[in-house]
């Protein structure tokens, strides 16, 4: 099968949908107008479409309403019930979390500031040789919620 | 129950009835159901291809969605909704039941090989302008051999089929019943077109 006659016939079933674009319906149309073979292709999912639709919709044998509707009364939309109910409480619920995840996030940052201050204040700093640390100058503090040296150096060498 | 703006129940919108049903409105979705109940039953009836069971499944699918009524968030179209829940029905049942499938195999060319379709058969519709009684049955069989083609077909390419053939649903409906892409429901079309034209090119003759 040569390359345009795959091309047109990918186009084939959109064209029978009517979904084809107006720019592929016009290089279709000139490659149908040329090629018999693809003629006769399209001829064919015509011919088969047709016959599908003309058969209609079957309607249902009986009124399906009124045979379910004792049965409508003895299930229960479980789902239905439970969220129309927790509806009118969701946005002011998702609020109220929002603003205390926030308010915590706050304290969080504010008791770590304030520990170590309270280190900062509470220790005496030790001083070291600086060369120790291989500093012009420097401070250790110890914080004791942490456990943790702080070492302060003026600038590191 | 009361209808707003002083329409009668059958005259309200779809999302006004759901709505309704949602708030436990059970008459609400029986108009619902009298609305869309010959659309359900007749994918379901081509899915399954017989009376009984296209019954069952078409009361199974409505029950079910009045059950899950509160899960529709109104994000598509109800019917669209409701035909998805009909698809999966029909795909559970296949599952379920297992029914015999006509094979490819099966449908083999008879004494009506070819049926020759001249440009003055452009409609299949049953007996047009010719009255032949001859050419009607022709057009009978051909229509037999193409419901016996579709029910053959693999099932993906044949719901996507009987929902834009039958039911002629858009390929984004479909795409949203299904659950897949439009590019994907396009390829399906043409696949199943393509097998459909294969297996029935020796009935047709143009």
């Amino acid at each position: 099968m040569r390359r345009e006659c795959k091309k047109a016939r990918k186009y084939m079933s959109l064209m029978l949908d009517g979904e084809i674009t107006r720019s592929a319906l016009k290089w279709f149309e000139a490659h149908i107008n040329r090629c018999v073979a693809c003629r006769a292709e399209l001829r064919a999912l015509q011919v088969i479409s047709q016959a599908i639709r003309s058969e209609g919709r079957v309607k249902a044998p009986i009124d399906v309403s009124e045979h379910i509707a004792p049965m409508l009364w003895q299930v229960h939309p479980a789902e239905t019930t439970r969220r129309q109910y927790l509806k009118p409480f969701l946005l002011p619920l998702a609020f109220s979390l929002s603003l205390l995840l926030a308010v915590c996030c706050i304290w969080v940052r504010w008791k770590s500031n304030e520990g170590a201050d309270v280190a900062r204040m509470q220790i005496p700093p030790v001083y070291v040789h600086a060369h120790l640390l291989n500093a012009d100058q420097a401070q250790v503090f110890l914080n004791p919620m942490t456990n943790l040296t702080i070492v302060e150096a003026s600038s590191w060498r | 129950m009361k209808a707003g703006r002083g329409l009668s129940p059958y005259e309200l919108m779809d999302e006004e009835l759901v709505e309704m049903a949602q708030n436990g409105d059970r008459n609400a979705f029986t108009i619902l159901v009298k609305r869309y109940q010959d659309r359900i039953y007749n994918l379901i009836y081509r899915y399954v291809g017989n009376v009984e069971d296209a019954l069952d499944l078409t009361q199974e699918t409505f029950i079910k969605a009045f059950v899950k009524l509160g899960e529709f968030r109104g994000n598509s179209k109800f019917y669209t909704w409701l035909y998805r829940i009909a698809v999966n029905a029909c795909i559970d049942f296949r599952r379920r039941e297992r029914i015999s499938i006509v094979h490819w195999d099966d449908i083999k060319p008879n004494e009506f090989d070819r049926l020759d379709m001249d440009e003055s058969m452009n409609s299949v519709d049953v007996v047009g302008e010719d009255n032949n009684p001859e050419m009607h049955m022709l057009k009978s069989e051909l229509k037999q051999i193409v419901r016996e083609a579709i029910s053959a077909l693999p099932e993906h390419l044949r719901i996507v089929l009987i929902l834009r053939e039958y039911e002629d649903l858009s390929y984004e409906e479909i795409a949203s019943i299904v659950g897949c892409r439009v590019g994907t429901v396009k390829s399906r079309l043409f696949q199943a077109r393509e097998m459909l034209k294969r297996k029935l090119s020796p009935y047709i003759s143009i």
